[in-house]
């Protein structure tokens, strides 16, 4: 029998996925639209906006020059994406559970590869210009003000992936019976019943954890990036200030309400709302993730922390943004305004990563300090148990 | 593990090792690399070095400036046209009319592409930001002389600007370069000595002294430090093509260098 064209092919339904929506930003049409509209302010028009290409709507020339940058951002955006989603389905998942991870990691997975892309299509500038830092600067900001359009193209590729493998939903096992079931779907989502608790309560700590994470990462990436923008400015008019310009779009977090609501009662109240629902967002996603039957690895740690920790911090900047007011349209049409684009998502490009890598080491780390008392090293695939 | 320098050479020549069938040593790691990269396929293979250069590429800018920090950098020129919403007036051409309820939030990349596209063009003056950095030697500006390239009838469209944004472009040395194209012959270079002396730029050298001060030429750009100037043209009656160029000496050599638009003559137009 010959083998389905994308159909257990997760990397190749995403790549379909990811190169049609790149096509449809890239459009003429999409670009030219964007131009006249401006800042979109219906929420229709700023759903449509984050489909167009931001290279291409923020780039200084038009015609086949622009085409070709976007034609090169394109293959290094897809390249390292698809690279970086594979590796991490191999190390978690085996054959049949891998395109559930493919299409989880490929959104949460594009606003680095962006960055990425767009260090590589503006080389020229950031390697040998007079003004570097600005450069830079300029790279970064769009990668954060980019980061919804990227996640909504890798999303396209996530949804094909979806689609692609819908039929398991109605799958018969070997022996006629549903694989799926109103039973076994429970199971997917909750997990055995003996472990539940257990879990909850990880799930629980992750989140604390998180919320911590949230408070000092910021602060901790952009000391670890200092070093780095002082040699990047080195002998750049105006060292300290692109220094610290750099350092602060790195450590770029979420709104600080103490300079924003004035008002302490309020803003207590506040703050409490906006921390339940990141713990509460963080602990779902934290959970569901783990519940389904991966490897039990840093890396699936690493997948859930970043998966948990984007979700969290994109809905807990909606409830500030809610708070402040920047929302007055009531009911569901508010709602979707606060995550139209998810303003929260900025402040994760550089910090999810970070966050989710530290969860993975700490991981990694109680692993080994386990794996030591037992007296025998740390190996992957006989201290883990293969799924 | 320490003492293994010491145990070697007596267990050179004695002890053969009495196993009948040694397991064969493991491949080196360069071996087991190209036996991997052999059994890739094409698809794969492709993959992997397209990962390999963007790596490449992606490390670039980091060493480019672990490089200048290292050894220093050269001589760099840089002139970059004002193109935005908060200094310049713009006129818009009938074909970018439908830009015109938007150029407010526009973004100064935007404002390059359009005026490539010639929807919209710069009214009446032209302002160029030009940064030069020196390097381990002194270097001395000895001229900057304006050639106008092109002059044709002014285009026609509606004005647009300046929004006054505020806040922004202080430097320390404010020195301008005001130019009025309109006189200036067609086609030849007109050194800087021309323009300080002459009557008819007498209105040009006014206004430079207003918005900061006129430049002194030559001039000298001690090591490591930044100069950067502002060069503005003006146009009353056409629109016109031109650019500067600028000498400068080093100290063994004298350089010249073009003051463009990234490539294409800067491009004003006087407002309809």
């Amino acid at each position: 029998m010959r083998r389905p064209i994308l159909r257990g092919r997760p990397l190749r339904a995403g790549l379909a996925g990811i190169l049609s929506m790149i096509m449809v930003g890239a459009l003429p049409a999409q670009v030219t639209w964007a131009d006249a509209l401006g800042s979109p302010e219906a929420l229709g028009d700023r759903l449509r906006f984050q489909t167009v290409s931001q290279t291409l709507l923020y780039a200084d020339r038009s015609g086949w020059p622009a085409y070709l940058v976007e034609a090169l951002w394109a293959a290094v955006f897809v390249g390292v994406l698809l690279a970086a989603v594979w590796l991490l389905a191999v190390v978690t998942a085996d054959e049949w559970t891998r395109p559930v991870v493919v299409a989880v990691a490929l959104p949460l997975f594009a606003p680095l590869a962006n960055v990425v892309a767009l260090v590589v299509t503006n080389v020229g500038d950031l390697a040998f210009d007079t003004e570097r830092g600005e450069n830079l600067l300029q790279v970064m900001a769009d990668a954060q003000n980019a980061a919804g359009h990227v996640m909504l193209v890798a999303f396209a590729g996530a949804l094909v992936v979806g689609v692609v493998h819908a039929d398991r939903l109605w799958e018969r096992g070997p022996d006629g019976e549903v694989v799926v079931s109103r039973r076994t779907l429970l199971l997917l989502l909750r997990g055995p019943m003996d472990t539940l608790w257990p879990r909850i309560g990880v799930a629980v700590v992750a989140a604390l954890a998180g919320y911590v994470a949230m408070r000092v990462a910021p602060e901790l990436l952009s000391r670890g990036f200092e070093p780095v923008a002082r040699l990047w400015c080195l002998g750049e008019r105006g060292e300290a200030g692109c220094v610290r310009s750099l350092v602060g779009t790195v450590g770029d977090g979420p709104p600080d309400l103490a300079a924003l609501v004035l008002d302490s009662g309020r803003r207590w109240f506040l703050r409490l709302y906006a921390l339940q629902v990141f713990l509460l967002v963080f602990a779902l996603a934290w959970f569901q993730l783990r519940t389904q039957p991966l490897r039990t690895g840093p890396a699936t740690t690493l997948l859930a922390a970043w998966l948990a920790y984007t979700l969290a911090v994109v809905t807990h900047v909606g409830v500030l943004d809610a708070g402040l007011g920047a929302q007055d349209q009531p009911g569901p049409a508010g709602v979707l305004g606060l995550l139209v684009p998810p303003s929260g998502l900025a402040s994760t490009v550089f910090t999810a990563p970070v966050v989710a890598a530290g969860f993975a080491a700490v991981h990694a780390a109680a692993r080994a300090v386990v794996a030591r008392r037992r007296g025998q090293p740390s190996q992957p695939g006989l201290t883990s148990p293969a799924s | 593990m320490s003492d293994d320098a010491v145990t070697e050479p007596e267990a050179e020549p004695g002890e053969q090792p009495s196993q009948p069938s040694p397991p064969p040593p493991r491949p080196g790691r360069v071996e087991r690399f190209r036996s991997w990269h052999r059994a890739l396929g094409t698809g794969n293979r492709l993959a992997f070095y397209g990962l390999v250069a963007t790596v490449v590429l992606g490390a670039t800018p980091l060493l480019a400036a672990a490089w200048n920090a290292a050894f220093g950098d050269r001589v760099a020129i840089l002139a970059e046209q004002h193109n935005g919403s908060c200094f310049s007036v713009w006129t818009v051409t009938p074909e970018g009319a439908g830009l015109l309820d938007r150029l407010v939030q526009a973004d100064d990349r935007q404002f390059t592409r359009w005026e490539r596209d010639g929807l919209l063009v710069h009214a009446d003056r032209v302002w160029a930001d030009v940064s030069l950095r020196g390097a381990d030697e002194a270097i001395e500006i000895r001229d900057i002389s304006i050639t106008v390239m092109d002059r044709r009838d002014p285009v026609a469209g509606t004005t647009f600007g300046p929004l006054s944004c505020g806040g922004e472009d202080e430097t320390d040395e404010p020195d301008y370069l005001v130019v009025d194209l309109d006189t200036l012959p067609l086609g030849r270079e007109v050194p800087a000595s021309y323009l300080q002396q002459s009557d008819q730029q007498a209105a040009a050298r006014e206004e430079a002294e207003r918005l900061g001060e006129g430049i002194q030429l030559p001039l000298v750009v001690r090591p490591d430090d930044f100069y950067s100037f502002t060069l503005v043209g003006r146009t009353m009656a056409h629109d016109t093509d031109w650019q500067a160029t600028i000498t400068w000496w080093d100290g063994q050599t004298v350089h010249t260098d073009v003051l463009d638009d990234d490539g294409a003559p800067l491009r004003v137009s006087a407002a309809g």
